[in-house]
């Protein structure tokens, strides 16, 4: 038998061995780090893919669960007994003094002026100031929220320059009342995000922007 | 005996060992150096030293484009590999300079010098197979246990627990899909995890677009709306967002496919035997053993310009309950645990937030201080060859008289 003859068939073999496998297995791990400290379960392919909110959290309360965000929530959470607990932060219009009342409307609690909302409790929300609010009672519902009974409510209502930038807390309102140490917690440690698409495609995002790069 | 009189192994063994070759290697190594510094401009430096010194390419074909924008396409006659070259480099001087030199007192300087410059090619290898290079860009005031590939992508899973990110990472890295273009799929099985990611379609910059917003015009399969664009590679290939198609197999049953990405905010919920995971496509993560606050960072630029005179960044390094402030600015890097922290760059007032920002390029490199060490070893060799030289210049002047 000719000897060459063998070539093709070693030529196969090598060929068949350089192929690249159609399955592997994989076991690297590494440990968690605070790259995935702001992800979130159960995002759909508009949030995955698109320019993400413009705020995002410093800390994240124990007991707080995230959700994805919605078009009207910039950050979603809830929390409590029945996870019937609500945070939400948002943007919102109307000015301050309006959406002071309107939260006040919702339990309905008479209406503040000016000098009452000058009044309120100040806090500090993405460096500008905010005013503390809080209600307690009947819940007339609104925004996509049922009504309830013995509802709280607590959060903060900031005008920065005309855009108003909200951080609401709902929930029963013993739940709420415990909370309230948290919420002041979480809105201090709020911040804005550098842009997501700004972190790898310029290459020069933070380490907390939420993109992938 | 003359050299033809040599048996053939003998003459082989002189030319790999000779000063000749030596020289030519030297010679094309300063060329290839020079070649691939103009041609970097027009490439970009990650493919230019993987073209120009990568153990793959065994020639190189320089392109006129380094000369003129005009020329770009044009390939320049061929010149061996800069991997080769120095693997060359090192048999020869090994030979030669190490092996074959006579081991006198006198040659002892020589012998040292010849040491540090193949420590020196050693180093370069070393780092050739074992560096890797990230980088952790941090806002004012910002902390971070992390930094990330600069070049090389990776799927990463994780579990959701309360949705909160929990346990351990798993990670595919780049190898296991950087080469299923077009229909090639490839089945990663997960140790540990109850279903494996089936991988297909992978392209080197991509970008996940909504379908409503443009339509796949080269038949791209739409996911939940969106579809992968593929997009040219950019010449600094850092800025490249790979992305890819992927779909889970659990119980032998292949799930939906959807689009992994670079180029994404949040990463794909996939459920499997009753729990939750997080898939996303990155650039790989790199845990660092300690945490660093930027405290601030500041830059100076010579007069009337934006050439940077200096970088200067204000850190705090947290490690076990120990807190030490580091000052890192160029050529002034920061070296602990086996990594090193290299001012990369700066940003004031960008982004539109008025933030500043701090860029590090954090490398891992075995071999990181060996050309330090091996240029005093050089050094030192050739000092003291000069010093028995002139030892031996003055006492044969001596005994002259």
């Amino acid at each position: 038998m000719n000897r060459f003859a063998l070539l093709p068939c070693l030529v196969a073999l090598l060929a068949a061995g350089c192929r690249e496998p159609a399955e592997v297995s994989v076991a690297e791990t590494r440990p968690l780090t605070m790259r995935e400290r702001d992800l979130v379960a159960g995002a759909g392919s508009r949030e995955r893919f698109e320019e993400p909110t413009s705020i995002v959290p410093g800390v994240h309360p124990d007991g707080w669960e995230r959700l994805p965000g919605t078009q009207f929530r910039i950050l979603n959470y809830q929390f409590g007994r029945d996870r019937t607990g609500e945070v939400a932060v948002g943007v919102s219009q109307g000015g301050l003094l309006g959406n002071v009342n309107r939260w006040l409307g919702q339990f309905g609690a008479a209406p503040l002026d000016a000098a009452g909302v000058e009044g309120l409790d100040q806090l500090v929300l993405l460096d500008a100031p905010a005013r503390w609010v809080v209600a307690e009672g009947e819940f007339a519902g609104g925004m996509g929220q049922e009504a309830r009974s013995e509802w709280g409510l607590a959060g903060v209502v900031s005008d920065r320059g005309g855009q108003i930038v909200t951080v609401k807390m709902t929930g029963p309102a013993d739940e709420v009342r415990a909370q309230h140490g948290a919420l002041r917690e979480f809105i201090a440690g709020l911040r804005p995000s550098r842009q997501a698409g700004q972190g790898g495609q310029s290459g020069q995002g933070g380490q907390g922007s939420q993109g992938n790069q | 005996m003359s050299n033809r009189q040599k048996p053939p192994a003998n003459r082989v063994i002189g030319f790999i060992s000779g000063m000749g070759l030596a020289t030519v290697l030297i010679l094309l190594l300063m060329l290839l150096t020079w070649l691939a510094t103009l041609e970097q401009v027009a490439f970009g430096l990650f493919p230019t030293l993987r073209k120009y010194f990568d153990f793959r390419e065994l020639w190189v074909f320089p392109d006129a484009g380094a000369f003129n924008e005009e020329w770009v396409g044009r390939r320049l006659p061929p010149l061996p590999g800069g991997y080769w070259v120095c693997v060359l480099l090192l048999v020869n001087m090994t030979l030669g300079g190490l092996i074959r030199l006579r081991k006198r007192w006198r040659n002892i300087g020589v012998l040292l010098a010849h040491f540090g410059i193949l420590f020196m090619i050693v180093a370069g290898g070393v780092a050739q197979w074992k560096e890797e290079r990230g980088v952790m860009v941090l806002k004012e005031g910002e902390t971070a246990d992390w930094a990330r590939s600069l070049i090389d992508p990776a799927i990463e899973i994780f579990e959701f627990v309360d949705g909160e990110p929990t346990g351990e990472v798993h990670v595919i890295r780049s190898p296991y899909f950087d080469d299923l273009k077009g229909e090639r799929r490839r089945k990663v099985d997960l140790e540990g995890l109850p279903f494996a990611i089936e991988l297909q379609g992978y392209q080197a910059n991509a970008r996940p677009v909504s379908a409503k917003s443009r339509a796949p015009a080269q038949g791209q399969p739409v996911v939940d709306g969106f579809f992968l664009l593929g997009l040219p590679s950019e010449t600094q290939t850092e800025r490249d967002l790979p992305g890819c198609y992927a779909r889970i197999v659990a119980d032998g049953t292949p799930g939906e496919p959807f689009i992994l990405a670079v180029a994404s905010y949040q990463p794909m919920t996939v459920e499997a035997g009753g729990r939750r995971f997080g898939i996303q496509m990155v650039k790989q993560t790199w845990p660092v053993p300690f945490e660093v606050t930027l405290e601030s960072t500041h830059a100076e630029y010579y007069p009337n310009t934006r050439r940077p005179k200096s970088f200067v960044s204000d850190i705090v390094r947290r490690e076990d309950d120990n807190e030490v402030e580091v000052r890192i600015q160029m050529n002034e890097p920061m070296r602990h645990a086996g990594m090193t922290f290299f001012q990369r760059d700066f940003n004031e007032g960008g982004m539109g937030t008025g933030a500043k920002f701090s860029g590090f390029e954090v490398v891992r490199n075995p071999s990181d201080k060996w050309p330090e060490y091996s240029l005093w070893i050089a050094g030192f060799g050739l000092g003291l060859h000069f010093i028995i030289k002139l030892a031996g210049f003055l006492g044969s002047g001596r005994r002259k008289k």
